[in-house]
C-alpha cells in the first residue's frame, strides 16, 4: 500500500492545530474586582450595665461581650431583676435573639446535679417578659433552650436580660457552671 | 397577502425559549447584615447569706441548707400566741430588707391569725388573715448584720375543727439594688 505523505502531513498539522485551539480556549477568563471599603463603627447594638450588675462582671470594651459573675443558693431562687441590659443605641429598629453556644460542665458529669436551673429572661424596658431562655437539669443531664425567635428592638431603646438561679438542695458549695450564649443582631 | 416566514419565527421562538431558560437559571441571592456578640456566665453555688433555723417554740423542721422551713402549729377555739416560731439569722455583715410574701394557700378559712417578724424590741406585721382572707402588707423588716431575728404567729384561733390549713411564703431577702433571694416557709395549721 503506497501512502500518502501529503495527505498525512495535512493531516497531522490539523491535529495539532486543533490540539492548539483546544489549550488556548481553555485559558480564556476574565476578571472582575471588588473594592471592599472597611470602616471599624461601634456596634448599634450592645451591652449595658444594668442597676443589678453582679459584682465581679465585666463588660468588654464596645459593650459586645459580657461576662457575668452570678451566684446560686442550695434550695432558695436567686433573683437579678436588672444584670445586664441590652441597648439600641440606633435610630431604627433592630432585632435580635439568645443562641445557646456551649455549657460547662457538660451532660454526663455528676455535678450537674447540684443546679436545678438558670434563666434568662429578656423583658422590655417596662419589665413585660418577652421571651425565656432556660437552663434546667434532669439528673446529671442539661437541658439547654432552643434558639430565641427574633425579638424587635426599638430605637434608642434599652431592654433587660433579668436572671434567676437556683441550685439543688444539698448542693456542694463552689461548684460553677460555664454558660456561653450568643446574641445575634441583625 | 403577507405570507409567514416560518423559518424566521421559529428562530424567534427558540430565542425567546433560550432566554427564558437562562433568566429561570439566575438565582437570586437574599442576605441579611448581622453580627453576633457574646454573654459567658458562671453561676457558683455559694453559702446563702441568711439561714432559718429552729426557733425556741420548736415548731420548725428545717430542710436541706437552712434555705427552706415548714412550721407545724395546733390550733384550737383559744387564742394562742407562737413568738418564737422560726428564727431567720443573718450570718453576714450586711443588712437587708426581709419580708414575707404569700404565693399559695389552702383551707385558710379554718383560722384566724397575724404572722409578725419580730426582734423582741421591734416588729413588723407581714400577713393577716382573718374569716378565709388574708392581707399581705408587703412591708419589709431590717434584718441587721449578724443578727437574729423571728417569726410570730400571733392570736391563733381555729374556725372549723376539721382539716389543715395551709400557707405558703417566700422569705424574700433583698440584698441591695434588685437582687433578692426567696426561701420557701410553709406554715401548717392543723
Amino acid at each position: 500500500m503506497e501512502i500518502n505523505l501529503r495527505k498525512t502531513v495535512k493531516l497531522v498539522f490539523l491535529l495539532f492545530a486543533s490540539l492548539l485551539i483546544a489549550s488556548a480556549s481553555a485559558a480564556v477568563y476574565y476578571a472582575i474586582t471588588m473594592e471592599p471599603s472597611v470602616t471599624i463603627q461601634n456596634a448599634v447594638v450592645q451591652f449595658a450595665q444594668g442597676s443589678d450588675w453582679p459584682s465581679g462582671s465585666t463588660l468588654g470594651t464596645n459593650g459586645t461581650w459580657v461576662s457575668l459573675s452570678l451566684k446560686a443558693y442550695p434550695n432558695a431562687t436567686l433573683i437579678y431583676e436588672e444584670p445586664l441590659n441590652i441597648s439600641n443605641t440606633d435610630s431604627a429598629s433592630h432585632q435580635f435573639r439568645l443562641r445557646h453556644v456551649s455549657i460547662s460542665p457538660a451532660s454526663g458529669d455528676s455535678s450537674v446535679s447540684n443546679f436545678t436551673f438558670i434563666r434568662f429572661v429578656v423583658k422590655n424596658s417596662s419589665g413585660v417578659a418577652q421571651a425565656s431562655f432556660n437552663y434546667s437539669t434532669s439528673g446529671d443531664t442539661w437541658t439547654t433552650p432552643s434558639t430565641m425567635s427574633y425579638l424587635t428592638l426599638p430605637a434608642s431603646t434599652e431592654w433587660i436580660i433579668y436572671v434567676e438561679t437556683k441550685a439543688a438542695a444539698g448542693a456542694a458549695s463552689g461548684l460553677s457552671v460555664n454558660i456561653v450564649i450568643a446574641v445575634d443582631v441583625q | 397577502m403577507l405570507k409567514p416566514n416560518f423559518k424566521k419565527t421559529g428562530f424567534l421562538c427558540f430565542g425567546y425559549f433560550i432566554l427564558l431558560v437562562l433568566v429561570n437559571n439566575i438565582e437570586s441571592v437574599n442576605g441579611n447584615v448581622f453580627y453576633t456578640m457574646e454573654i459567658q456566665a458562671a453561676s457558683t453555688i455559694s453559702v446563702s447569706p441568711v439561714e432559718l433555723q429552729n426557733g425556741t417554740d420548736n415548731l420548725s423542721i428545717i430542710y436541706a441548707n437552712n434555705t427552706s422551713a415548714k412550721i407545724s402549729v395546733d390550733a384550737n377555739s383559744t387564742s394562742i400566741n407562737y413568738t418564737y416560731a422560726l428564727n431567720i439569722k443573718n450570718n453576714n455583715d450586711t443588712s437587708f430588707l426581709v419580708r414575707l410574701e404569700n404565693f399559695n394557700s389552702s383551707n385558710l378559712d379554718k383560722i384566724n391569725t397575724t404572722i409578725i417578724l419580730h426582734n423582741s424590741n421591734t416588729s413588723r406585721t407581714q400577713i393577716s388573715i382573718v374569716g378565709g382572707s388574708l392581707n399581705e402588707t408587703g412591708e419589709y423588716y431590717n434584718l441587721t448584720s449578724l443578727s437574729t431575728i423571728y417569726v410570730k404567729i400571733e392570736n391563733l384561733t381555729e374556725n372549723i375543727q376539721s382539716g389543715t390549713a395551709y400557707l405558703y411564703t417566700y422569705l424574700r431577702v433583698k440584698i441591695p439594688d434588685s437582687t433578692y433571694i426567696l426561701y420557701v416557709i410553709t406554715f401548717e395549721f392543723r
